[in-house]
């Protein structure tokens, strides 16, 4: 103490201390800066995600049509014409100038006159190397429509120019003005924006659990280094220090990794991400206020789980071995997942009696206690099964794996924490799927199963456009139908001149059905439930109807394509799909979600496997000296693999399963928050994300099996 | 106690002409010895003589570079790993300086160890070992776990560990380096005179010349050959 009483090392010192530490733990230090930095960039992109989406929705609401209120005599007719071509939805427009109007919709400069084309970027480089496309988009393309009138940059959409009387004639009303104010056509979905939270959790929470292992791992060998300071004269304060100083650096640069790289990367990559028609560079914002925010908490939350998690060795000058088997508090941590779930549970009955808002309030902090629960809860139920396999087992590997498990509870069950927090999120992300394909998708579905997923539908305004269509060699029947899109009906199929010579033609039961009866009857009641609807009997046919739907049924061996573009020469318009493609459009707004949903989970459990692997190798590592004891005493390698395996799965199963049933559980409730009790919950995916959960400890033991090999050889150096 | 590197009577272990290195780095040259059956041998050196080497080739956990091992005329150094593997469970017990215990199974768990994997039931084992530790003087921390016992009590644990399951062989490398002089007494008696009642072969590396009085024959190393005994 010859510094005048005072206690500490002298800063300098304990910074040359720090920097000692974190060379020699160089590999570590650079793998949880890593994985620290992917937790923040998927952080970041998380957040991202709804200024894009916001953004998206903001260029459609201003390309979308504003039809005159009243009669006017200048203005655009535009009447839409979707069509899909291996997949990808084209959004086409026909568009007429009335009254030399000057009105341009977003993008466009110039309207195409009757015979050109004005397409987006994607959809020009399509049409020059693809004459199929050609013939079916015919015209002269004039011009590009421009990045305001683009959601994407992959867009596939074009305006193409008609005559006024073509499409007057159609019924259309007269367009004055762009931009919807109230646009709510493929809006975010309200279930999106819930699932939004949720699938930036499934994102975050396992990268974080990650993180922490990494940064936990090696653990033993820092307490030894720190203890070994002690001895040499440092105090528990400058220890505590030293080891919150290296862990707030490791966060300071995994954050400032993962924001440069965001930083640098996001806008470059935007264009080529493989969801939708990709993202514009410039919808990507920087999320500063994210990439700060990452600086402060990341460092912050490390130094906090390090130093807990080495204050009982550090705390000791001769670190030894922590005095295991203290308590666990297990009652008060399991109280407080058992509170979460009995929140959940009671979010119904709080519907019934305060309304929606309270009851979704409710379910979401059950949620959440929920989480929290599965977290501290991963020791208290590790060791519980660990106890009870150490009642059975006599066999070695088992014995040493619940002794490991059952002294070392929170340890060896933090592994069992990101991928617990996956499987319970993954319950909620996977209701949204039932919920999202209700309603409209469901309909369009019904109609692909009736009458075949091949059948294009689209809309025609004269009687001559379907004899055109009927008269084209590969349709085998046209059927019509009035679509009002209200509520289930009845509707009737009015059929094409030589029905006769094509009845022999048409396959599947329900074309069949239509038509035998058709012949019969010349009228069927066919109800195409809930989009068909309205009965028009044969004899209304001859009267102007400004828009039928048509169902148009390709022979069996004519290729779809070809009728679409019969159809559309014809003069087919609105939505030429066929019913399988309409199915997908109907599912579009959610297809993105989906597709965010799957891609989070597959991440999720990349990292789940990450986080195990780490967390296995780091357990393997630390009991490297029993390990090779055992192999010395004839435990062959596979009991030894087999000892770990079983350390993983005592940890990891009994968490996981609570997880899964906790996770079913909220879905249910969420479910029937939204009144779709009528849905089952996704029991079965559910189930097959435990599975690949259950599964990701084999993977990560046999990921460590060749470490494994190489600490007992006994040829290497200890 | 004789120096010569061969025993007087009918051999159980035998070493013929061991190489081994790691690398540029020599350990063994050539080195043969035999081990009768009940024989306690000592291996001593100046350290990185390659007493451990050699203790190693003997046990089967490292194979030479070349020259053979053979124990009871089987060649042990042509075995596979998972044959090797058995041997040491089935015919080997092993002390090492730090008593390397599993650290969550308490004393009489770990001393358990060779018996359950010779498929013992778990309550007849446990009972053999506690009965072990009571006889080695450990049974009061028994059922404590090694990080809770002195450095000698764990050493004590890991005999009883090395003797319980009656192998032919006992294999220790610096039983007592890690324990004061008083302590290391007792394990060092307990392991020589244990090992006789039960005529157990031992081969035991020391570096304490106070501790050969109770060995049969002394084998010293220099640079990786055996050399006259001192
Ligand atoms: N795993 C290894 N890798 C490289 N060299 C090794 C290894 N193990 C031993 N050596 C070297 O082989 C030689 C013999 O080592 P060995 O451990 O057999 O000696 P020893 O007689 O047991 O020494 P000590 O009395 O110090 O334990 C030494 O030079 C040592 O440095
Ligand atoms: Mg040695």
């Amino acid at each position: 103490m010859s510094r005048g009483g005072r206690q500490g090392a002298p800063p300098g010192l304990l910074l040359r201390l720090a920097a000692r530490g974190l060379r020699s733990g160089a590999r570590q230090f650079v793998a949880s800066c890593i994985i620290g930095g992917l937790g923040v960039i998927v952080l970041l992109a998380g957040l991202a995600v709804l200024p894009i989406a916001t953004a998206q929705r903001d260029t459609q609401a201003a390309r979308t049509p504003q039809p005159a209120s009243a009669a006017s005599d200048s203005g655009l007719l535009l009447e839409t014409a979707t069509s899909a071509y291996r997949g990808e939805t084209i959004r086409g427009r026909e568009v007429a100038v009335v009254g030399g109007s000057e009105l341009r919709p977003p993008g466009l400069s110039e309207i195409p006159r009757p015979g050109q084309l004005v397409v987006s970027p994607a959809l020009r480089d399509l049409l020059a190397v693809d004459p199929v496309l050609r013939e079916r988009i015919p015209g002269t393309v004039v011009g590009v429509i421009a990045r305001p009138g683009l959601v994407g940059p992959r867009e596939l959409t074009y305006y193409a120019g008609v005559t006024a009387a073509e499409l007057s004639a159609d019924g259309v009303r007269v367009t004055t003005a762009f931009a919807d104010p109230e646009f709510t056509d493929l809006a975010v979905p309200s279930e999106v924006r819930m699932g939004g939270p949720f699938i930036s959790i499934t994102f975050f929470l396992p990268v974080f659990s990650l993180f922490v292992i990494v940064a936990l791992a090696g653990s033993e060998r820092r307490d030894r280094r720190l203890s070994a300071l002690r001895l040499v004269g440092l105090t528990a304060r400058d220890v505590r220090l030293l080891a919150a100083v290296e862990a707030a650096l490791m966060g300071v640069v995994a954050a400032a990794l993962g924001g440069l790289a965001f930083v640098t990367s996001a806008r470059t990559l935007a264009p080529h991400v493989p969801l939708g028609p990709g993202v514009w560079p410039t919808d990507v914002e920087i999320p500063w206020t994210g990439i700060v925010g990452a600086g402060l908490v990341l460092p912050f939350l490390s130094a906090t789980v390090v130093d807990r998690a080495g204050r009982r060795a550090r705390s000791m000058p001769t670190a030894g071995h922590a005095p295991a088997g203290t308590s666990l508090r297990a009652g008060r941590r399991l109280a407080v997942l058992a509170t979460g779930v009995v929140l959940m549970v009671a979010a119904e009955p709080t519907r019934l009696v305060l309304g929606l808002d309270p009851a979704v309030a409710v379910l979401g902090l059950g949620c959440l206690l929920t989480m929290i629960g599965l977290c501290i809860s991963a020791g208290p139920l590790a060791r519980w099964s660990a106890r009870a396999v150490n009642r059975r087992t006599s066999a070695v590997p088992g014995l040493v794996a619940a002794a490991q498990v059952g002294r070392r509870p929170d340890q060896s069950a933090r592994v069992a924490i990101g991928m617990s927090l996956l499987v319970f999120v993954s319950g909620l992300l996977l209701s949204f799927f039932p919920l999202l394909s209700s309603s409209d998708a469901e309909a369009a579905r019904d109609l692909a199963e009736r009458v075949g997923g091949r059948a294009i539908i689209a809309q025609v305004s004269s009687a001559s456009t379907v004899s055109e269509i009927a008269a084209d060699e590969g349709v085998a029947a046209v059927i019509e139908a009035h679509v009002t899109g209200e509520g289930p009906g009845r509707s009737t199929m009015l059929t094409c001149p030589g029905i006769e010579q094509v009845a022999g033609d048409c396959t599947g039961p329900a074309a069949r059905a239509v038509v035998a009866a058709l012949r019969a009857n010349q009228v069927v009641d066919f109800d195409l439930a809930p989009e068909l609807v309205a009965s028009v009997p044969l004899a209304t046919w001859s009267e102007p109807v400004s828009q039928h739907s048509i169902v148009v049924l390709p022979r069996p061996s004519v290729d779809v394509e070809a009728v679409r573009t019969a159809v559309l020469r014809a003069g087919g318009t609105g939505e030429v799909l066929t019913t399988n493609e309409r199915r997908e459009v109907r599912m579009l707004e959610t297809k993105v979600f989906r597709e965010a949903t799957l891609v989070a989970l597959v991440l999720a459990a990349l990292v789940g496997l990450a986080s195990l692997t780490a967390g296995v190798l780091d357990s393997v590592q630390r009991q490297r000296r029993s390990l090779r004891m055992l192999h010395v005493m004839g435990v062959g390698r596979r009991d030894l693999g087999g000892a770990l395996l079983r350390q993983c799965a005592l940890a990891v199963g009994p968490t996981l399963v609570v997880a899964w049933v906790s996770g079913l559980l909220a879905s249910v409730v969420f479910l029937r928050l939204n009144d779709t009790s009528t849905l089952t919950p996704p029991s079965t995916s559910v189930l097959g994300v435990l599975a690949a959960a259950a599964a990701l400890p084999l993977i990560a033991t046999a990921l460590v099996i060749p470490r494994l090999n190489r600490l007992v050889q006994l040829r290497s150096p200890e | 106690m004789s120096g010569s590197a061969d025993a007087s009577g009918p051999l159980l272990l035998e070493a013929r002409d061991l190489a081994l290195s790691y690398g540029p780095t020599v350990a063994l040259r050539g080195v043969s010895l035999g081990v009768a059956r009940g024989e306690i041998v000592a291996l001593v050196g100046p350290s990185g003589s390659g007493k451990s080497s050699l203790l190693h080739c003997l046990a089967g956990l490292v194979v030479p570079d070349s020259g053979n091992v053979f124990l009871d005329g089987t060649e042990v150094s042509r075995l596979s790993d998972d044959d090797r593997t058995r041997l040491r469970r089935d015919r080997f017990g092993f002390v090492l300086q730090f008593g390397h215990l599993v650290p969550d199974l308490t004393l009489a768990e770990n001393v358990s160890l060779p018996l359950l994997l010779r498929g013992r039931s778990r309550v007849r084992a446990l009972r053999e070992a506690h009965a072990l530790l009571d006889e080695l003087g450990v049974a009061e921390s028994a059922a404590r776990c090694p990080g809770e016992v002195s450095g000698g009590q764990q050493q004590r644990a890991a005999v009883a560990r090395a003797l319980v399951a009656g192998p032919e062989v006992v294999f220790a490398d610096e039983p007592t380096g890690a324990l004061d002089t008083a302590n290391g007494d007792v394990v060092m008696s307990l392991l020589t005179e244990r090992s006789r009642e039960r005529g157990i072969t031992v081969v035991v590396v020391t570096h304490d010349h106070s501790r050969l009085a109770a060995v049969d024959r002394v084998i010293r190393l220099v640079d990786g050959a055996t050399a006259a005994a001192a």
